[in-house]
């Protein structure tokens, strides 16, 4: 029993690099979002607040708490940007130039793929995600997304065809 | 078509993926770090506890709020019928002014100025 945590932690960091690759695709590739976020996921993992059922692989579960967690900072997020708009002192834009260090490191490939799926419903570059970039089964992104198979081979396809126009080249 | 568009999508991906695992942070600091963070944050029975302190104190403000907003209204019905129970007499209470009403409401006291015989005052169980 005292050894779980330790296995916990050791599966934790084995899995650290896909974790971190997924949590920044949940969180628009914004680095100090994506660090937070995969910190309270890891969090809640070694707190017990998520538990492992084996229902499933433990990284499609972990990937699936990832996910939830991004998505509830992106909620308390919204809420905050919305409490200081309405008491009048609303947020500065976000700086385009933001990451402009990141980028300029990035490989041309790189960096048309990243701006083709910014373009994409977040439910579609969610799917191509984890099956390209997580080399997961659509069965297993499915899982990772809480939603049926059907509904996530529906996104995959017309995610991948619109892909497949924004990276033509022009 | 298919299976060369997605043995694209993979080298696209991949090289991403090589890019990003590179900045991947440690993640020792990270979990000491967030640790160090919950240590400063109230726990879900520490919120509970101060909820519930913070329910009592609004509770007792209330029940010393209403205590005083009462002793007020009663110390403005008072202040408002006090003259009137004050002046009130009982048409009645003339029947009870009876001959000698005075001594008998009055408790007598023995001693050289109240005595009714003129007598000094006397010791009770002395010799004469």
């Amino acid at each position: 029993m005292d050894d779980e945590p330790q296995d916990l932690q050791r599966e934790l960091g084995r899995l650290h690099a896909d974790s971190y690759g997924w949590a920044l695709a949940c969180c628009g590739r914004r680095t100090a979002d994506a660090r937070e976020v995969l910190q309270a996921a890891y969090l809640k993992v070694l707190d017990g607040r998520a538990r492992f059922g084996g229902r499933s692989r433990f990284r499609t579960w972990l990937f699936g708490v990832i996910r939830r967690t991004a998505a509830e900072e992106r909620r308390r997020d919204a809420l905050r940007r919305l409490r200081l708009v309405t008491f009048g002192d609303a947020p500065e834009p976000a700086d385009p130039a933001a990451g402009a260090a990141e980028r300029l490191e990035q490989s041309d490939d790189v960096r048309r793929l990243l701006s083709a799926l910014a373009r994409l419903p977040r439910r579609q570059r969610e799917v191509l995600d984890l099956v390209f970039y997580h080399e997961m089964s659509v069965a297993e992104a499915a899982d990772v997304m809480g939603v049926s198979v059907g509904s996530a081979r529906q996104h995959y396809e017309r995610g991948k065809a619109r892909l497949r126009v924004l990276l033509e080249p022009s | 078509m298919s299976d060369e568009s997605d043995r694209r999508f993979r080298d696209a991906f991949a090289a991403l993926r090589r890019e990003e695992a590179a900045g991947a942070p440690p993640l020792t600091p990270m979990l000491a770090a967030r640790a160090a963070r919950r240590g400063l944050r109230p726990t879900g029975v520490a919120w509970a506890g101060l909820a519930a302190a913070a329910l009592l104190v609004a509770l007792a403000g209330h029940r010393v709020m209403e205590s005083r907003v009462r002793a007020r209204a009663a110390a403005e019905v008072a202040r408002a019928l006090g003259p009137f129970y004050g002046e009130w007499r009982s048409p009645t209470d003339a029947l009870l002014e009876t001959p000698g009403y005075e001594m008998l409401a009055t408790i007598p006291a023995i001693g050289p100025a109240d005595s009714l015989f003129g007598s000094g005052p006397t010791t009770t169980g002395g010799q004469p």
